[in-house]
């Protein structure tokens, strides 16, 4: 099983762009939503309202999960699954996490593209996250266990 | 407060779908996770999802051991990575084993049904006042 932050896992990380992110809710019920994420040093940002659902699962169960694709390595036979602990934290993260979520998510030349075919848009997105209850906030996740899984595949399904 | 600002708040904005909207990824899912309780511990897992009409289902490699009969789960299935791109589907619900599953599907996965409880779609690239 590799570390966290072995090369192998810190690498898969780098390709991978958005986290399936599992939390428990106060009542026990497990919870999924697919969230942005940067690393900095031994640990994952990630972001998130400050009281969307999975903040407020953390703030009552501080364990996740998370896999990740490495949709970026142009493998699809496995996936990463991270477990780890979260806290949960109002605002924006700080700069150096939130220059690499704007470096990631919107200034490489494919974000780009994405983002100037759609500026008609920008407006409702300004307004979508203005209506965030609680405004933004973040979390930070520092990683305690790394497995790769298969990803069960349609070649898989097909029993090749 | 401006005027500007005022108007905002009167106004509401929603990436929200219906899942019959996201055909073309329910049909062939890019990436689909379930993510279940264990104990006290919350896991997650990924699957191969099928989507027909009203009907979820999911199928694991017989190597993992867990069995989700009768277990609560979230089928996720979603895709892209840029803002306008994020899109998915999320049902919640009890899984049920699936004993007849296609026959190209039967000898590899282990298939489950969800009995969906709630189904949230989402496209963001659709953001529009609701």
């Amino acid at each position: 099983m590799p570390s966290p932050f072995d090369p192998e896992a810190r690498a898969f990380l780098r390709q991978s762009m958005v986290a399936q992110v599992a939390t428990r809710s106060a009542n026990g019920r497990p919870f999924v939503t697919p969230l942005w994420f940067v690393t900095d040093g031994e640990a994952l940002f990630i972001a998130t309202g400050a009281e969307s659902w999975t903040s407020r699962n953390v703030s009552r169960h501080p364990e996740m999960a998370l896999l990740l694709s490495g949709e970026r390595s142009g493998r699809t036979d496995r996936v990463l699954r991270l477990r780890g602990t979260a806290t949960c934290h109002r605002g924006m993260p700080p700069w150096r996490v939130l220059l690499r979520i704007v470096r990631k998510y919107y200034l490489s030349p494919r974000a780009l593209t994405v983002e100037l075919r759609s500026i008609r848009k920008w407006p409702l997105r300004t307004l979508y996250h203005g209506q965030a209850k609680g405004g933004p906030g973040h979390l930070r996740v520092v990683p305690t266990m790394a497995v790769f899984l298969p990803r069960a595949s349609a070649s898989q399904a097909r029993g090749r | 407060m401006s005027s500007g600002s005022h108007r905002g708040e009167a106004r509401r904005v929603t990436r929200d779908v219906e899942p019959s909207v996201l055909g073309d990824l329910l049909e062939r899912p890019p990436r689909a996770t379930v993510a279940y309780v264990d104990g006290d511990e919350i896991d997650v897992l990924p699957v191969r999802a099928r989507a027909r009409a009203d009907a979820y289902g999911f199928g694991v490699p017989p190597t993992f051991a867990t069995d989700f009969e009768n277990r609560e789960v979230v089928l996720l299935i979603d895709d892209g990575a840029y803002w306008f791109e994020l899109r998915g589907v999320s049902v919640r619900g009890p899984a049920r084993r699936v004993e007849h599953a296609e026959p190209a599907e039967a000898d590899a996965l282990t298939w489950y049904a969800i009995e969906p409880r709630r189904v949230l779609a989402w496209d963001y690239g659709a953001i529009r006042e609701g």
